[in-house]
């Protein structure tokens, strides 16, 4: 079935973000051998370079202690692990500098703003001067330096094991893909793979219908496969605030508007929360300012009540006007040219569910090493359950696993002998992941795609309940039982979006699972047949694996009560949102 | 509804847009040698094609163009 593409390596990188670029630098330097594979263009995909052009970095001089508080507030964070990824958020920026990505400087000096986001009471945002496109295309250029090998326009679909199964009792040995423009198969065989893919997204929705978030194609293929694969997975419930312009697909750039202190308006002009800390109609927001699914819960309310809500920057100075158009290129774009101007106008913003879009939320079940519960595969970034392990952002977290699981996968290398790899399993996966070029009668990608799109919109709105999650688990299931495996695909463009929609099913199961699991309200999960945060019963992690024979298993693991944890007080509250 | 657009007179068929959209929207036509909207569907508005573009012949709008 292959066409002589294959490849072996020591490291294999999938994705090409930034906690793939980190992962390939620092795999390198440890000495592998490295290949990055990534679905589109590395430096140009994924969502980093596409995010809010800030970096929450510790400098020397900070208050650590008070770093750590803003980055655990909840016992699920390993409180010895957070300070540590804090700490090294100074060294990636440092490199990051020497390697050529751009920082707003002042006498030669990186500066900070507030950050959005961290909650905290001084300056943590390092701000990139030309935005997160430059700052990937420096990332690119340091991994082509340092000898990486990039492979890109392939799409990985599924990972290879030792024993030649899935889910496998084996190693992971490297994975399977199909080039998205020539639809040919690629192999890569590796002694370690890394998985950098990015958080689960419903894909390709369509703008402006309230279901978004940039890379469109953002479909959970990394999570997917490591749920295949057998991996366990971990907060798939938290998905995450998603607060957004309600009418693009582009970031909501939070972390640098809500670090200058933006505000929330209704459509009565009342102020709903300032970021800036100033008392809000919601004053439980305003307490926890700066969190983001304390924002998301208070538009919520107001979109429940029928009001439209604005994101408010016209009381910024020009200077802070100037600074976020340099900063975070993309988004000022979309306002400009959607007619908005920022200094007089308010942009629409929303919130989706968290269910909707994973993107800080779950996937691989890490360990202190970035490494999975699959010998030999490593995760990084958005598809773990760690991404926002140094403060509620994104990148500063997902550089830090990045840079961890390619020095890790790097050491590990070095004792690996031959890769065991099943050349029956090669052409199974290959089978797999070409088989909807040859459905003749089957469904279409759009079907499906509108299927999923009212699962979304009627039964996993903001507010949950028991009723409506397991009637859209009944109806996912069925969806990938019945309409999956006919799917049909004319060309390998629209092949990559099929296989990415089969793959976004395949990880919102689990995810919905685990929600309906969870039988409490807590951070955007908001059941409104258990409204209370409960410490007493569910102060605990809930995982999840696909089980040997096929099943999916789920289950608990308390917070350990040690140093490294923050001690629960055993409570029952009502969750703010529904006070 | 489209969100981009090529300009084929000014368009030099340099690749760049080509090599760099993440959702993979453009493609070269052989036989014109320059490159065009493929999957106008698909287009997210990040904007990066109209970055890449050395002669600004690429544009993008989240409002679209009409026709």
């Amino acid at each position: 079935m292959t066409s002589g593409h294959e490849i072996q390596t020591d490291v294999l990188v999938i994705g090409g973000g930034i906690a793939g670029a980190f992962a390939a630098i620092k795999a390198r330097e440890k000495g592998a051998e490295v290949a990055l594979v990534d679905k589109a263009f590395f430096g140009r995909s994924g969502c980093s370079g596409l995010a809010s052009g800030v970096y929450g970095a510790y400098m020397p001089g900070d208050d650590l202690d008070a770093w750590i508080k803003s980055a655990c507030t909840t016992p699920l964070v390993n409180r010895r692990l957070a300070g540590k990824a804090i700490l090294r958020t100074y060294d990636l920026l440092m490199e990051m500098d020497q390697w050529g990505v751009k920082w707003v400087k002042e006498g030669g000096k990186i500066v900070r703003e507030f950050g959005g986001g961290s909650g905290l009471p001084f300056r943590t945002n390092a701000m990139m001067a030309e935005g997160g496109p430059q700052m990937m295309m420096a990332l690119r250029g340091t991994a082509l330096g340092k000898g990486v090998e990039v492979v890109n326009r392939v799409m990985a679909t599924g990972l290879l094991t030792s024993d030649g199964e899935r889910p496998t009792e084996g190693k992971v040995v490297g994975v399977v893909g199909v080039h998205t423009r020539s639809g040919e198969p690629w192999v890569f065989k590796a002694k370690a793979t890394v998985l950098t893919t990015g958080p689960y997204l419903f894909p390709y929705a369509p703008m402006g219908k309230g279901f978004y978030g940039m890379p469109i194609n953002a479909s959970a293929d990394g999570i997917a496969m490591m749920f295949q694969a057998g991996a366990v997975l971990g907060k798939m419930e938290f998905g995450g605030g998603s607060l957004r312009p309600t009418e693009f697909h582009c970031a909501p750039a939070l972390e640098m508007l809500g670090g200058l202190g933006c505000r929330f308006v209704n459509d009565r002009g009342e102020d709903i929360i300032s970021t800036a800390g100033r008392q809000g109609k919601y004053s439980h927001a305003a307490e926890m300012r700066g969190r983001r699914s304390a924002l998301s819960n208070a538009i919520v309310k107001e979109m429940k009540a029928g009001r439209r809500v604005y994101l408010d920057a016209t009381h910024f100075t020009p200077e802070q006007h100037r600074l976020v158009k340099q900063v975070v290129p993309i988004v000022m774009n979309t306002f400009e040219r959607a007619g908005y101007d920022l200094s007089k106008d308010g942009i629409p913003y929303g919130s989706t569910f968290a269910a909707t879009s994973g993107i800080s939320g779950g996937g691989a079940r890490l360990n202190e090493r970035c490494e999975t519960s699959l010998p030999g595969l490593y995760a990084a970034g958005n598809c773990t359950d760690g991404a926002y392990i140094s403060m509620g952002q994104a990148l500063p977290g997902s550089s830090v696993l990045g840079a961890w699981a390619g020095e890790n996968a790097g050491e590990y290398v070095r004792g690996c002998g031959d890769i065991p790899v099943d050349r029956s399993q090669i052409e199974e996966l290959t089978r797999e992941a070409l088989a909807p070029l040859g459905v003749a009668q089957g469904v279409t990608y759009g079907e499906v795609h509108r299927k999923l799109q009212r699962i979304l919109s009627e039964d996993v709105d903001h507010v949950l309940s028991g009723t409506n999650l397991t009637r859209a688990l009944e109806e996912i299931r069925q969806i990938r039982a019945e309409a999956l495996p006919r799917l049909k695909a004319a060309e390998p463009h629209e092949l990559a979006k099929v296989n990415g929609l089969k793959n976004f099913v395949v990880a919102f199961e689990p995810a919905l699972a685990v929600l309906l699991r969870r039988k409490e309200s807590r951070g955007n999960v908001l059941r409104e047949d258990y409204p209370e945060i409960d410490d007493v019963e569910w102060a605990r992690f809930t995982v999840c694996r696909k089980e040997i024979d096929g099943g999916l298993k789920l289950w608990e693991e308390p917070v350990p009560e040690d140093d490294d944890h923050l001690r629960v007080e055993r409570r029952k509250v009502v969750h703010p949102f529904f006070l | 509804m489209n969100f981009i657009r090529i300009d084929q007179m000014v368009c030099t068929g340099c690749g760049a847009c080509v090599e760099s959209c993440p959702t993979d929207v453009i493609r070269m036509t052989p036989q014109t040698g320059k490159a065009e909207v493929a999957y106008p569907e698909d287009c997210q508005v990040c904007f990066l094609c109209e970055f890449d573009c050395p002669v600004d012949a690429v544009l993008v709008s989240p409002r679209g163009f009409p026709g």
